[in-house]
Parts: C-alpha cells; structure tokens; sequence
C-alpha cells in the first residue's frame, strides 16, 4: 500500500522508466506469440490434425474462461450467461467475414494465404465481436452492477437467453449471388436463424488462438496486479469496505464485467470460424456457460493459471471419457460441490500455479515473484 | 489507493530486463521475425490427409452418433440400424472380401462434439468412409469436417436441404424437407380434402422451423389456404394462447411439425381446449413413445415417414423379419435409414474404381434405383435420394401405415415466401371466436400459471428470506416433485383407473419425499457453507442443480425419456361461459395452490414458528441471541419450501400431463420464470412472491396472445431488467441498507 501510495505522489518517478517498462511489458507478450507460431508451425504438423484440433479447442477454452475469470474470479461477480457474449461476439465476427469476403472478393470462401486478405478480415471480425460483446456487456453490466451480486447472475442468465431468442429470430443467411447486391443493413437480420450460421470460412487457426490466449492472459495478469486488479480483488473481499476506502465499486465492476464481455467476444469470434463447430444459438446456450463456470471455479476464482490448466483439462476429458458421457455431468457437478465445500475459493484459489507449496518444491524453494498470493482471501469474512 | 489505472504499473513487477534475458530475447526475435515474414506459403490448415486405406485387412468406416444427450433415442436407432447392415453384409463375406469394420464415437448430440468426433475418426482411425446424423444441426457441422478431409460421408436421417450442399463429399438415404413438406400438404389436400391448415412449429428448433416452410410453400401451390402460423419454443409448458389462436381460424388441419415429446405435450393441450382436427407431423414424430406421451390425444393423427413396416415390399418384409430375429423389437424408420446407409454405402464401395475419398464419393454419388427398405433410392444431382414417402396414423395407440405418397411428377407453382416476420404475430386469418371468449381463456390460463408459478416462487423467497441467498436447485426439486408423483401414481396403480383418494394420497407422499430432498440437500450442501461468502453458496446451488438434472435423466433413476402423467382425477368441463370451459383440473390446480399460499402466510404470520422465521430473516445473530435454533429454522424452511415446490410439480403433472426429461429447459425455464416472479414481487416477502407470479403468468398469457407467441420469454427479462432499475427490491420488498 505505501508503495503505491509514494509512486503515485511522484509520477514523474515512473515516467521516466516507461520505457523500460514498456519493454519489461512486452516480452511475455512477444514469447507467447512465438508460442503460437511454434504450436502452429512444428508441434501441430507433428501431432496430427486430431490432437491439433485438441490443442485449438484448449486455445478458445482459455480465451473464454479467462474472459470470466476477470469477472468471476476477480471481480467476485457471478455471470452465468457468458456464453451469451460469445454468442454476439461469434455472429458479429460471422456477420463481418461472410459478407464482407462476399463484398471484397465476391465469394465466402477462403481468401489469401497467412495474414492474407482473409486472414485480416477474420482479425478484423473478432476485434469488431470483442466490441460488441464489450458494448453488450455494457449494457448489461450498467443496471445490475449496481445491485447485489446474485442479481447479476439472474440478468446474465436472462442475457443469454434473450440473445438466443434475438438470433433464433433471424432470417436464412443470404447466398453469395444475393448478398453481392444487397445493401449491408439489410444483412443484419440475415444469420441463419436456429441451424445456425453457414458457409463461414474455417479461418481460425492454432496461431490466431494462441495469439489470442497470449493477449487475454497478458491482459488479465496485468490487471491482476494492477491497483484497478487490487480494486476489484477488494471488492471481491467485501464490497462496503471496498468502498469505504475510497473504491468506486459500480465503476470497476462495469469496467471489470465490459472487459471481460470484451475477450469473450473475441472468443466466440475464434469459435465460429473454426473447422468442425457450427456457429449456431443452441451451441453457445446455457450448458456453455455453465460450462465456462466450471472451468473457472474448479481452476480457482482468480487464479489465471489456475483457469488455464482447467480449460485445458475439461476440454480434453470428454475425449478420454466418451464412453462414459452419461456420468459426465453428475461428475463435474459433484465435483463443483465438493470444491466449494472443501476449497471454498477453487482448486487453486487466487493463488497461481506457481505460488503453490508443490510447485515451489518441484522449483526449488524459489518464493513466487508475485507475491499477490499473500493476499489469499480470507473466509471467515463475518 | 486513490488513483486506480489500468497500466499494469503496480509494485512486484521486475522493471527491464537482466542482460541475459534481453540476449535471449533478442535472439528469439531474430529469429521469429523473418520467419514470420516467410509465413506467407503457410501450410493450409487442412493437409492433405486422405484416407489411407492399406488394400488388405477390415474396411474401416466410422459412425459418430448421439448415443447420450437429448437425442439419445435417435442414436441408438441409428446404430441398430447400421450395426444390422455390417453384420449382414460381413455374413456375405464382407466388402471385396474384406470385412467391415465400425468405429462408434459418441457425439453426446452436441455439435461441437460431432465436429471433433469427425475429425479423430478421420485423423486418427483412417476411416474409408462415415456415416451419420440424425440430426441436421450436427450433421452440418461433421459434414464441413468429412469435407475438407476428402472423406465421403452417407447422412442417414438429416432432413435438411442444407446438409449435402457441404460439397460432394456428402450424400445421404433420407427424403429433404422440401419434399416432406410437400408430402404431408399432399395428403392433407388430396387424401383428407382440407383446404384450411394451421401451423404451429418450433422456433428454435432449425427442422420444425424448415419443414413448416416447406409444408406451408407446398400447401399454398397445391391451392390450400394456411389459417395462421403459430410459433413456440421446445419446452415451453403452455402453448393455450398458440393453440387458441390456432382454433379461432377454424383449421381444418393443423401442421405440427416437430419432435416426438413436444408433440404429445401439444395434442393433448390442443384436445382439451376443443380442437378435434387431425394433428399432422413430420418424421420428427417417428417413435414408440409418440403415442404414450400424448395418450388417447393423439388418436387420429398422421405423419410422414420414410417407411413402415406394414409396408407390403419385399425389402420392408425381410428387413423387418430379420431385425425382430436380432434385436427383439419393430425396428422405427430412423433404424431403416441408419440400414439403407450402410447398404448404400457398401454398394458404392463394390461399383467404386478404389475406397479412394473421391472415387468412393463418386460411386455414392452415381446410385441409381437402389432398391433400400426406405423406397427405390436414386440419388439426384445434388446427392438427395428421389423416393416416395409414407404417411402413418395413429389407432389404438399403434402406428400404421395411413398412404403412399410418390415425387412429385412436376416441379409446384412458384408461390410467394409467406411473410416471416408476420408468423406467429397473431392469427393470420378470419378470427370466429369471441374476443371477450379470448379474453377470458387468457385469464383462466393466467390464473392458472400464476399459481403454478406462485407455488415454485415461494420456495425461492423463503430461503432466500432466511438464509439470502438463491436457492438454484430448488426448480429440480419441483422438477422432482413432478416425477416422484409420476413414479408413485404407476407404482400404485392408480395409473390405471382414477380414484378421489389418487390424488392427496400422492400428494402427501410426494411433498413429504420433496421435503427429505429439500432438507438433504440443505444438510449437505448448504449448511458446511453457512459463513462463506454468498458466491461460494450461488456455485454450490448450480451445482446442486446440475446434479439433480443429470442425475434424473440416469437410467436407474427416472429415466432418459419422457413421461406421461397419468390422470389422476378425470377431466371435465365445469361449467362454459361465452365458449370457455373452465375444467376441473384448472379448478383444482387454483384451489389447491390457493389453499397452500394462505396456509403458508398464517405460518409465517400467526404462529411462533413464523415468528422465529422473520426473526431470523431480520436478524440472525439477535435471533439466535434471543434463544432461536437457527439450524431448525432453516431445516423446516427447506422442508416447507420443498413441500410447495412438490405440490407444484405434481399440480403441473396434472395439468400438462407430459414429463420433459430432468435435464430439459422446460424445467430450467420454468424454474427461472419463477424465480423472476419472486425478484418482481420482491424476494423474501410471501405476498410479494403470489402477486409476481400472477403478474409474471399475466405478461406471458396476454403477451403470447396479443402481442407475439416468439418473445414471451424476452417480456419476462425485460421486466425483471425494468424492476430491477426502477424498484431493486421488488413491488414489496423493503430496500435493505447493508451494514457493516
């Protein structure tokens, strides 16, 4: 606290390491897109399309339940609709990419090469789903942010439901012969209604994923220990005396929840471009979100490695236990009861993977670098 | 903390880098960057990778089917259905002298699941060929797979035009949409002689959706008129505003297009408010159930199919013969289909130059009259089997072949689109009822509903008036309520013949099982949280949820399939009052429900019990200072709340008489809406539950059938987000000051 406390009573201080710091800030940034470029480039070939498949489905996975990590976990608000803002995320990416290929090269398909023409629409698709999710989020996050948390849950819930209804709603998706000469507004109703949106090119790729989860996991560590992260773990604590030390809790829930409305956007963007997912209401409904709540909660609320290593788990387990699919969902429900029971913050709480005693003793006794563990939540709050 | 930003400045941080680090790092960028740049003849996602038939041993095909999920009853027709035709043609010597083998991958009726099963069969198993879905949503989605791999794929029963237009990879053995909806407006037409049809379809189901257009297309060409298009969505429970609407155009059909559990649900509701007209369906509506759920409604109704078995071809004989000798029962036509496809595709396969991806898709692709217990299979240029099709009735709870309806020999007239955005706006044509008759059905159902939805929300609003916190798993134990009472009524033969005592004795047993449920759960899953935070207790009750969901549909407990509600007490008009029944069951849901609010209000208002109960709402910890057992207070809300909510499920039994599944969104959805109703009313007050919910039941009854049938459920949130803006606490709740 008083450390921040003198920084901020001499900003000149830290503006003259901006630079350095804009270095420090970026490598993680640099080494996980070289990540992705390797995943994508060696390790994808070598392990076949299956388990590429596999590595692609973990990438999204992360992508969304960090997305609600930042407002689950951090921010201790409960959304059980976000697969609601992957869904508008996914048609408006869906929306740009279909009818934009059509009006830029007169044909739906693939265009271009890596970082093609195509490749940069598709980009371009998932910045503009990430907006619209975030506007969505907006919109939702401003009346019930302001109440208790529990309502939220309820209007997220209602979130979801009233955009699968909305795009159910929606007409056949126009062919490529009509869509040339149809005016874009008029192709805003045209998504392809409950089967779902058609004919979207499959340009998601490993290294557009991984890119992704590099942005989205960067972007929450950062905020995580940021004083606006420390804000929202304060809030999470308790609300009153988040705001009695000054926090403007409305502010930073909404900022919180329109962020992470952001990365889940994006997410659905990757999902409907994906080969072998079909773009449709029913798939991005309530069991997605529950879905994402799971990950989060058995992963740790909070903990952003704790997250990933549970979206890379739920998302492989139904391959290895398909043959008992039927127990599936009791197991991950009992299972979400025993956790809350028995670590009542997640598997890893708030903690990253790296601050745990096992991981410090494989590691040796190296203490974490970031000691934000030490602000493990209490739970005994009265 | 006075200052908060978003740059990730904060303290802990390593500021720059060590030299060594910046050395890697650089070398790293060094090296990425030109590689990057050379990216650009990338290696497309999709490799090559065909199949890789090794010219000797099995034949490998896969199957990815929906053996769990929802659609689980499909599936495992479909896998009868092929695993016949593999063990017939292996008999015969196989395929080239080969063996066939299967390799299954459930698909749990997800499309994604469907997706990444295609891919492993094809990556990993080096399948030759694949065969599935059922249905359309995850066949589009394992088609775009099959395609891009250059792997053939033989759909056995998806019925929609956009599935074989993938690529020429994908070919199927089922009729289209487009011809079933022209099969079932030419027998409404030619055999049943309507000229007058009414439609009520699925909106979010993608095949009812598809298959209505098509009838509603066909039916106009053939010269009929459709009456009105009324929309609903899977699982909601009350269709009498659609169905109203349906009756005043005075129809002399009425086109269901949907599956078999929803139209069951609907005949019976269509029955008791005085539609007689035959219900006509699709081939959704093929299964052995269809005439168990919808009961003695659903007499006298028709749907197309793509076969029977009472069919006279020498195919249909033997294939049925054959298949009784293996699996002991009547095999249905998604059976037939998932057996035509594997015989379709083995035939290829002989006639195929090599088990080549393209050769093989081009052997599919030339089938030409290939005699399949569906009918004379050619398949056209856009790889859709040219077949005639057959229309069932039900009699005596049987289905039996009704007609035999061929191609048609020449293309229909072009008609106009119907206008979409009108359907389901309202009745479409000449209104013969009363409006002041419309008025007051809409209240009766109101009515209705609302208890219904009274006695689900006060279970919600006295825990959350104990303990504040959301008790989610409280619509299962209503959901519970629902089947407990079904399982007793069966189990105690009152199923079988009604009697005045059926119904308390069930009653009774199944609030008292409701009430063990309830107070279990609380004992194990709530109380270990009583001090956490309030999140903790929302996650534990999703998951509390989530497991009496899944745990419901096991086979061991209720059940992957549904039910129908015996009747408990016989139904009949009370009285009629400007061509509106009032029913006795309707009666007796009000009544009973009535009767439960005020018993509850004098608890919570005249007795001590009561008094310790909003003492401990009011204050805990003083409470428990002023000598109140917390724990039993909190146990014998739990019970009571459970007790209502069992009532409630048998109460929506007696009235809806159809079982959804545990899991099904029925349940979700209703559970839902009655939590909205406790919010609007103001969470944690009695009255305030009975009145939101009433108001809740008034905006979905008038709405649905004033306004639009499609948006009921977006009336209820938007008025949920309008309360919660305007009056947080609900129309009677107290706003609340936390203090610290």
């Amino acid at each position: 606290m008083k450390r921040i406390a003198e920084r901020v009573a001499e900003p000149g201080a830290h503006r003259t390491a901006a630079g350095s710091a804009a270095l420090a800030s970026a490598w993680p940034v640099i080494a996980g897109v070289a990540l992705a470029w390797l995943l994508q480039q060696w390790i994808a070939p070598a392990i076949g399309p299956f388990y590429a498949k596999m590595v692609l489905d973990i990438g999204i996975a992360i992508v969304a339940a960090s997305a609600l990590n930042i407002v689950n976990g951090f921010a201790g608000q409960f959304s059980i609709g976000h697969a609601g803002f992957m869904m508008v995320g996914g048609y408006a990416a869906a929306w740009l990419t279909y009818y934009g290929s059509i009006r830029l090269w007169g044909t739906p398909g693939l265009h271009g090469g890596f970082l093609g023409g195509g490749d940069l629409l598709f980009l371009a698709g998932c910045v503009l789903g990430g907006a619209v999710a975030a506007v969505a989020g907006l919109v939702v996050g401003l009346p019930s942010l302001r109440l208790r948390g529990d309502y939220l849950a309820i209007v997220t819930l209602g979130f979801g439901e009233i955009v699968r209804v909305l795009i159910q709603r929606t007409g056949d998706v126009l062919a490529p012969a009509d869509a040339a000469h149809t005016a874009l507004p008029d192709t805003l109703g045209r998504l392809g209604g409950a089967l779902g949106f058609p004919g979207l090119p499959d340009y998601t790729r490993i290294f557009y994923v991984y890119a992704a989860v590099t942005i989205v996991v960067v972007c929450a560590y950062r905020l995580k220990i940021s004083s606006r992260g420390r804000a929202l773990l304060a809030v999470r604590e308790n609300e009153v005396a988040a705001e009695a030390v000054g926090i403007h809790t409305a502010r930073v829930k909404v900022s919180a929840f329109v962020m992470s409305a952001l990365f889940a956007g994006v997410g659905g963007g990757l999902f409907a471009h994906e080969l072998g997912t079909t773009l449709n209401p029913r798939e991005l409904g309530f069991q997605k979100s529950i879905d994402l709540v799971i990950m989060v909660v058995l992963g740790g609320m909070g903990s952003i490695s704790g997250v990933i290593l549970a979206a890379a788990i739920l998302t492989v387990m139904p391959e290895l236990f398909r043959e008992f699919s039927d127990y599936r969902m009791p197991i991950y429900a009992l299972a979400l009861i025993v956790v809350m029971i028995v670590r009542p913050g997640g598997l890893l709480g708030v903690r990253e993977l790296w601050d745990t005693a096992w991981w410090r003793r494989i590691a040796g006794n190296r203490r974490g670098p970031r000691a934000i563990a030490r602000t493990a939540r209490r739970e005994d709050a009265p | 903390m006075t200052r908060r930003t978003f740059r990730g400045r904060a303290h802990g941080v390593r500021r720059g880098l060590t030299g060594r680090r910046r050395r890697a790092l650089a070398a790293l960028v060094v090296a990425v960057v030109p590689a990057l740049a050379a990216c650009d003849n990338l290696s497309p996602k999709v490799s090559g990778i065909s199949s890789h038939d090794p010219g000797s041993g099995p034949i490998v095909i896969g199957h990815y089917a929906s053996i769990t999920g929802d659609q689980a009853s499909f599936g495992a027709s479909d896998k009868n259905g092929l695993t016949l035709a593999v063990e017939e043609r292996n008999a015969r010597g196989g395929v080239h002298g080969r063996p066939i083998e299967v390799i299954r991958l459930d698909d749990a009726s997800k499309a994604a699941e469907a997706g990444t099963a295609v891919t492993r069969l094809i990556t990993e198993y080096h399948v030759v060929a694949v065969v599935g879905e059922v249905s359309s949503g995850l066949s589009l989605a394992g088609g775009a797979v099959a395609q891009s791999y250059h792997v053939p794929m033989m759909v056995p029963s998806s019925t929609n035009e956009r599935v074989t237009q993938i690529g020429n990879m994908v070919a199927r053995v089922c009729f289209i949409d487009g011809f079933q909806g022209y099969v079932v407006a030419k027998f409404a037409h030619d055999n049943l002689h309507a000229t007058r049809v009414g439609i009520l379809y699925d909106q979010q189901q993608a095949y009812s959706k598809g298959l209505a257009r098509e009838f509603d297309r066909a039916f106009r060409a053939l010269g009929g008129t459709i009456t009105t298009r009324q929309a609903y969505t899977g699982g909601d429970i009350n269709l009498s505003a659609q169905l109203q609407s349906l009756k005043d155009t005075n129809p002399e059909a009425i086109f269901l297009p949907g599956y078999y559990n929803d139209a069951g649900n609907i005949s019976i509701q269509a029955r008791k408010i005085g539609i007689t007209v035959p219900l006509l369906g699709g081939d959704g509506w093929d299964s052995e159930k269809l005439a168990e759920i919808g009961g003695a409604a659903m007499e006298g109704n028709y749907y197309s199919n793509h076969y029977s078995f009472e069919e006279g071809r020498p195919e249909v004989k033997g294939f049925v013969e054959r298949f009784q000798k293996r699996f002991g029962f009547v095999p249905d036509g998604l059976t037939a289909l998932g057996y035509d496809a594997g015989q379709v595709l083995f035939d290829a396969m002989d006639r195929a130059k090599s088990l080549d991806g393209d050769d093989l898709a081009a052997a599919i692709a030339g089938t030409r009259d290939f005699h399949g217990v569906t009918g004379v299979i050619t398949l056209d240029e856009h790889r859709n089997p040219v077949k005639s099709a057959v229309m069932l009735v039900i009699k005596n709870g049987e289905r039996r072949y009704a007609a035999t309806i061929p191609p048609p020999t020449a293309p229909l007239p072009d008609v106009p689109e119907a206008d979409d955005a009108g359907a389901g706006a309202g009745p479409a044509g000449a209104p013969t009822g009363s409006a002041g008759g419309k008025l007051l059905q809409t209240l009766v159902d109101t009515l209705a509903l609302g208890a219904l939805y009274a006695l689900i929300a006060l279970g919600y609003t006295l825990v959350y008036g104990v303990l504040r916190f959301i008790n989610f798993a409280h619509a299962d134990v209503f959901t519970f309520g629902a089947w407990i009472a079904f399982v007793i009524a069966r189990r105690l033969g009152f199923a079988s013949d009604p009697s005045a005592l059926g119904l308390p004795v069930i009653l009774v047993i199944a609030m008292v099982l409701c009430s063990a449920l309830g107070v279990t759960i609380e004992r194990l899953a709530y109380r270990p949280l009583r001090n956490a935070p309030r999140l903790n207790v929302l996650i534990t009750a999703i998951g509390v949820s989530l497991l009496l969901q899944n745990t419901g549909t096991l086979p061991w407990a209720f059940g992957p399939i549904p039910q129908h509600m015996p009747a408990l007490i016989t139904d009949r008009s009370l009285a009629t009052v400007a061509g509106v029944h009032l029913r006795l069951v309707d009666t007796v849901v009000l009544v009973l429900a009535v009767a439960l609010v005020v018993a509850l209000e004098l608890l919570v208002y005249r007795t001590r019990l009561g008094r310790a109960m909003r003492a401990v709402s009011f204050d805990a910890r003083v409470a428990s200072l002023m000598g109140i057992n917390i724990g039993r207070v909190v146990t014998i809300t739990f019970a009571i709340g459970s007790a209502l909510a069992a009532a409630g499920g048998l109460l929506y039994g007696l009235k809806y008489e159809s079982l959804q599944i545990t899991s099904h969104s029925t349940w979700v959805l209703l559970g839902l809406t009655a939590f909205v109703a406790a919010v609007v009313g103001g969470i944690g007050d009695v009255r305030g539950a009975a009145v939101g919910a009433l108001l809740i039941a008034a905006v979905q009854q008038f709405g649905a059938a004033y306004l639009s049938t499609q948006l009921r459920d977006v009336y209820v949130f938007t008025i949920l987000i309008v309360v919660l803006l305007v009056k947080p606490a609900g129309l009677y709740g107290r706003p609340m000051v936390e203090k610290v």
